[in-house]
């Protein structure tokens, strides 16, 4: 059957009690919700002493590994003097002499004392006690208003159409505007309850991110795509490993080759000025005569023939 | 005397004020309300005593969170402000070894100076150098370092002082080379002309710089790079007439120029 293009009248009392109501509820969730979460999430405990000193640890070494990448990568293209790149290339990964010598020793990537860090003896300690659990709790709000605000509208306007979108559309948007509808020759432009639903709560983002500038962003934002991950450990991610970074930054100091740049700038900027270093001196090769540069038996370069017919002369 | 605090900051002071009165005696003491009271106070110190409680206020916060980069900062600051460059060479070194900073032009080109100010040129040039690390295409960084150069070999031995004065060559080239560019690519007209102001003194500091290296020993021995500084010679102060050509100044220019490099060139095609 084709779809049918006949406009159908809607009531309006779906516009006065059902469309404008549900925008409400809708915003008015959405603005409640950072609160709600924020509560459920709870404060979270300050942080021990030795939590502090390998926190700024990890800022330390993470600080190194950032100093020496940009060396390599941006001293390595000539933006330093090659000797003044040497110098710190020593520094990081040493010159390969004895210790204590000058450019000696292993340099400071390969002969700093980190340990890799310990993993967890229980996992599930780690993961009730971190920061995934308060996470988690944080998206409980969100998943619980969620499945009651769908299963609710899905109860009370099952099978609505509340609106029409003023513009024609393709079928690829009915899966986006006919959920909860089973009518497949419905007009794509006409919007049931439940995707009115979807569409106000994904369309309001921009203006809660607006709203709610600073407290509550974390909410907006990732609020609900984190809820749909719903993995358990999801909030710690790789840890951070300075022992195995330091030795992968000091391999590719050794690869790195050094491309001259500011050493070549006086070339740049004299352009045809610049003084070109004097050619090969008379030559010392054995057997040549003077002026003659390379060894082509019987042939005779101009030079040499001049040189020659000096020497006649004289 | 200090001067008196802007509109600005008597709003803040009052903004800080309320929020203390609001929260309860330990919420107030948070490093954040802190480090805005004693920003206040920065500004509202018309004593030395005041300053001095500033000062130690700023330390207690470091003190309590060696981390906190605003505090370091902000201490560095007034004690450079206070004549006291040594120890706030000492806090900067503090904050990048603890993990701060490092990755921040401003920090680097600050403690460049700091170290320029106490004749310490070694550690001025290695922060000059992080800062081009930085920031490579910044034409300023290279010419603060080619002249950090140049300086720090007026003190060293003589094999030092060559390589020195290269490297400043090098590295006012390319401030020269990187202006050049951005020059070109500007509109005719005040950006321009802006553009080539700052150009103006890296031109000097090359003269300068060429017209050492020359002065030096072993440097106008080297035939190859003798014949390079006066090529670079005759550039810059080509470049620095034919910038002040036509105007009152170009006569005195011309004279400075002629009286500096006539014995190390003929300038007389030149002028």
């Amino acid at each position: 059957m084709t779809p049918t293009h006949d406009l159908l009248v809607l009531d309006p009392s779906i516009r006065d009690w059902v469309v404008i109501p549900l925008l409400l509820i809708i915003a008015i969730s959405g603005l409640v919700r950072p609160a709600l979460q924020a509560v459920l999430k709870g404060v979270a405990p300050p942080p021990t002493e030795s939590e502090i000193l390998a926190f700024d640890a990890e800022a330390r070494a993470r600080h190194v590994v950032a100093r020496a990448h940009r060396t390599r990568i941006v001293g390595g293209h000539g933006i330093l003097c090659e000797d003044a790149y040497v110098g710190r290339k020593t520094y990081y990964i040493g010159g390969g002499g004895a210790a204590g010598t000058e450019g000696g020793g292993k340099g400071l990537l390969l002969s700093a004392d980190i340990s890799a860090p310990a993993a967890p003896s229980d996992p599930m300690a780690m993961m009730m006690g971190g920061g995934a659990m308060s996470g988690m709790k944080g998206q409980a709000a969100f998943m619980i208003q969620n499945m009651v605000m769908m299963n609710g509208i899905q109860h009370f306007f099952q099978g609505f159409v509340l609106l029409k979108i003023p513009f024609p559309l393709t079928n690829g948007f009915k899966p986006m505007f006919h959920r909860g509808l089973n009518l497949t020759t419905l007009d794509t432009s006409y919007v049931s309850s439940l995707s009115w639903y979807f569409v106000v709560s994904f369309g309001l983002r921009g203006f809660y991110r607006l709203y709610m500038s600073g407290w509550g962003r974390e909410y907006v934002s990732d609020g609900m795509f984190k809820s749909l991950q719903m993995g358990i450990g999801q909030g710690g991610g790789p840890q951070f490993n300075a022992g195995q970074l330091y030795k992968m930054e000091a391999d590719n100091f050794e690869m790195t080759r050094f491309r001259p740049l500011v050493d070549d700038a006086e070339k740049k900027l004299l352009g045809k000025k610049y003084p070109q270093k004097i050619s090969l001196s008379a030559g010392t090769c054995a057997g040549k005569e003077e002026g003659e540069l390379y060894a082509i038996s019987g042939k005779k370069t101009k030079a040499s023939s001049k040189q020659g017919a000096q020497k006649k002369n004289e | 005397p200090a001067p008196a605090p802007s509109p600005a900051v008597g709003a803040l002071g009052a903004l800080v004020s309320a929020v203390r009165r609001g929260l309860g005696t330990e919420q107030s003491n948070g490093a954040r309300l802190r480090a805005a009271t004693l920003l206040v106070r920065e500004s509202e110190a018309d004593s030395a005593a005041t300053r001095a409680e500033v000062d130690e206020e700023y330390g207690a916060l470091l003190d309590a969170n060696p981390g906190n980069a605003m505090a370091a900062k902000r201490l560095a600051t007034l004690m450079r402000s206070a004549g006291d460059v040594k120890g706030a060479l000492e806090v900067m070194e503090r904050m990048v070894a603890g993990g701060r900073g490092a990755n921040e032009c401003g920090c680097w080109l600050e403690w460049g100076e700091m170290y320029a100010e106490v004749g310490e040129w070694g550690g001025a040039a290695f922060c000059l150098e992080e800062f081009v690390l930085l920031a490579p295409l910044d034409p300023d960084g290279h010419a603060r370092l080619g002249e950090c150069y140049a300086t720090a070999s007026a003190s060293a031995g003589d094999g030092g002082q060559l390589a020195l004065l290269r490297r400043a060559r090098k590295h006012l080239s390319h401030a020269l080379n990187l202006m050049g560019d951005a020059a070109g690519r500007a509109a005719p007209g005040a950006t321009r002309r802006r553009i080539r102001r700052r150009t103006s003194r890296a031109l000097l500091s090359m003269a300068s710089v060429s017209s050492a290296f020359l002065d030096s020993e072993t440097g106008g021995a080297e035939e190859q790079e003798a014949k390079i500084c006066r090529a670079l010679l005759e550039f810059a102060c080509g470049e620095l007439l034919e910038m002040c050509e036509g105007g009152e100044f170009s006569k005195t220019m011309g004279a400075c120029i002629k009286d500096y490099v006539e014995d190390k060139m003929k300038v007389t095609d030149l002028l």
